[in-house]
């Protein structure tokens, strides 16, 4: 279960952030939505441990990783929360099984081909496995991002805009490979979209005001 | 982990990898291949002055005298009378002389005549015939026969001077009666026969030069006359090197002394002030690729700040992105060290092969230093080091957030 409890974040005095409380069991998902500039990329941050909070608790499973510092979040984070980007960042000198690879050894310290040859079969991309990332279309990467964020079995999935830069078809493909992935995973999986598309879908949302 | 991607990364742009491990390797490739070619030299120039504090010849430069009566690669400084040089060559104070008298080569390896004395200077041994004994029988040392392909038995005409192509002695030939082993030193170049056998040639003592039976001449004629081009001698007793030059300086006007060590110390200091140079050139080109290393991943960071904020999110420490970025660095060094140490090695070989065709002086094994080397490797991971430093604190402070939210 992740919950968040008073959640505030502070750039300047000027430009700060009050967030609705927000709680997502296992095996669900939220969608948030909100327009530019309303917050959306800096909560999915907040979640994602990448920044912290000014005030306020990020709880997920019993675990208030919001008060974690430096190396233990890293690891933290490695371990039990996968962040999909709206663009994607690969290591463009290794190929896509080895970035899948390196997710699981920072993630885990151990390395295993078989599960992660699994994934990218799952995820329909086994036969691009030895190709550089470049060489991908736009919706094959975004499989590879997907299968990275699942490698480490986490309970928490954020995804930043990860429909927008698809058309139709692709989208809708990639969402329901979402959904069906945290929910076959246990994981809460959150999503952060300016896409009306999504927003249709879902059955939880947020809306960022 | 860290260090294969770090691998990966680096000949992820093999061109400017291979230019930056180039430019490192010429540092280091330079600064072995000295040590390598001085440390060849020394050996050889210290190795074949063993046994002599003093060489005895006629006046003119001493280094001269020196690298013509030690090492045979200069021309003798003249000559000296022989009644002149025995004098002091039985001096109580000399436990050995060796007299030499040369002039004469054949196919560029110098020809030498004297006595026993030398054989037993240089420690040499038989490895097939017999010593000379006769005039115009020659021993010949390891290498000649190496590179002339001589066997006991051949017989061949001398040439006036050192260098190929100078007047040849047709009237006369010379057999080979001896071969000697392998010693390191400078007698394995050499090709030696009695004293006589050169007066002979060259019509002293009596001879004249177009004798017609050469092999039947004896020095019979005035002894006076005779003359040899230098003496090696060794000390009875610390005494003799306080006093024997300067006696030898007042009563025999015409000999010059030359003491080895210490012209072969001027010779080296000399040579070392242009080594020096070299070597400092070399640590500058090692100073430009550290510079070079750092562009090449400086400029790659800002290309790849969204990966290391990537690697940060999937759980990697600052440790771990700090570590990835300065073992790049580290590995352009370590690959510059070993390309550059066998550049080094080829190097030598080819200097190795041009002093032997040009000078006859064949390189032993490779005298590598490896207390020098353990140095010289511990310079270049410094050097690896200190250019991917900087870039590797930036890494390590990066801000995951912003620089995944500014894309």
């Amino acid at each position: 279960m992740l919950l968040t409890k008073d959640l505030k974040f502070e750039y300047t005095p000027q430009v700060k952030f009050d967030f609705p409380d927000i709680a997502c069991a296992l095996g669900d998902s939220l969608v948030i939505t909100g327009e530019s500039g309303s917050g959306k990329t800096t909560l999915l941050h907040l979640l994602g441990g990448l920044i912290k909070p000014k005030s306020g608790k990020v709880i997920l499973n019993e675990t208030e990783y919001s008060v974690l510092n430096g190396s233990s979040l890293d690891k933290y984070r490695g371990k039990h929360i996968s962040i999909i980007f709206q663009k994607m960042h690969f290591i463009s000198s290794i190929s896509v099984l080895e970035n899948i690879l390196l997710a699981q050894w920072l993630g885990t310290e151990k390395k295993n081909k078989n599960h992660a040859m699994q994934i990218l079969e799952r995820l329909q991309i086994v036969d691009q496995k030895d190709k550089n990332i470049k060489q991908l279309s736009q919706g094959q990467q975004q499989r590879v991002a997907i299968a990275r964020a699942l490698i480490n079995q986490p309970s928490l999935i954020l995804a930043d805009e990860p429909t927008s830069s698809l058309d139709n078809k692709n989208a809708e493909i990639v969402e329901k490979l979402l959904r069906e992935s945290a929910q076959t995973m246990n994981a809460a999986l959150v999503m952060v979209t300016h896409d009306m598309r999504m927003k249709q879908n879902a059955k939880n949302t947020i809306e960022l005001l | 982990m860290i260090i294969w991607l770090a691998f990966k990364n680096i000949f992820h742009k093999p061109l400017h990898t291979i230019l930056n491990i180039i430019i490192f390797a010429t540092g280091i490739g330079i600064i072995t291949m000295l040590s390598l070619v001085q440390r060849q030299f020394e050996d050889k120039f210290e190795k074949n002055i063993e046994g002599i504090d003093m060489v005895m010849g006629a006046s003119g430069s001493p280094l001269q005298l020196i690298l013509s009566a030690v090492y045979h690669i200069d021309a003798p400084t003249g000559n000296i009378s022989l009644e002149e040089a025995e004098k002091w060559m039985h001096h109580p104070y000399i436990a050995k002389a060796v007299p030499m008298a040369y002039g004469d080569s054949y196919m560029s390896f110098p020809m030498i005549g004297s006595d026993r004395v030398y054989y037993q200077h240089f420690s040499a041994d038989l490895s097939s015939g017999k010593l000379n004994e006769e005039n115009y029988e020659v021993v010949v040392g390891s290498e000649v026969v190496n590179k002339l392909k001589l066997k006991l038995g051949d017989k061949f005409h001398s040439t006036h001077g050192q260098q190929e192509g100078g007047e040849e002695h047709d009237d006369i030939e010379w057999v080979v009666t001896g071969i000697l082993k392998p010693t390191g030193k400078v007698i394995d170049r050499m090709i030696i026969s009695n004293i006589e056998s050169v007066w002979d040639i060259h019509g002293e003592g009596g001879c004249t030069h177009d004798h017609e039976e050469g092999k039947e001449c004896h020095h019979h004629g005035d002894e006076g006359s005779q003359e040899i081009t230098a003496v090696l001698l060794k000390y009875r007793n610390p005494m003799a090197a306080m006093q024997l030059p300067r006696l030898i300086k007042e009563q025999s006007k015409n000999i010059q002394l030359a003491q080895p060590a210490i012209e072969i110390n001027r010779l080296f200091s000399l040579l070392g002030i242009g080594l020096d140079a070299i070597r400092y050139l070399a640590y500058f080109i090692m100073g430009l690729s550290a510079i070079s290393i750092f562009i090449s991943i400086y400029n790659t960071l800002k290309e790849r700040m969204y990966e290391l904020a990537m690697i940060r999110t999937l759980g990697g420490s600052k440790l771990k992105v700090f570590s990835l970025i300065l073992s790049e660095g580290i590995l352009y060094s370590i690959f510059g060290y070993f390309a550059g140490f066998f550049l080094g090695i080829v190097g030598y070989k080819m200097i190795a092969m041009l002093a032997e065709t040009e000078y006859q002086i064949s390189f032993g094994n490779l005298p590598i230093d490896f207390t020098q080397q353990s140095i010289l490797f511990g310079i270049s991971l410094f050097i690896g080091f200190l250019a991917a430093l900087f870039p590797a604190l930036k890494s390590y402070f990066i801000q995951i957030s912003s620089t995944l939210a500014h894309e």
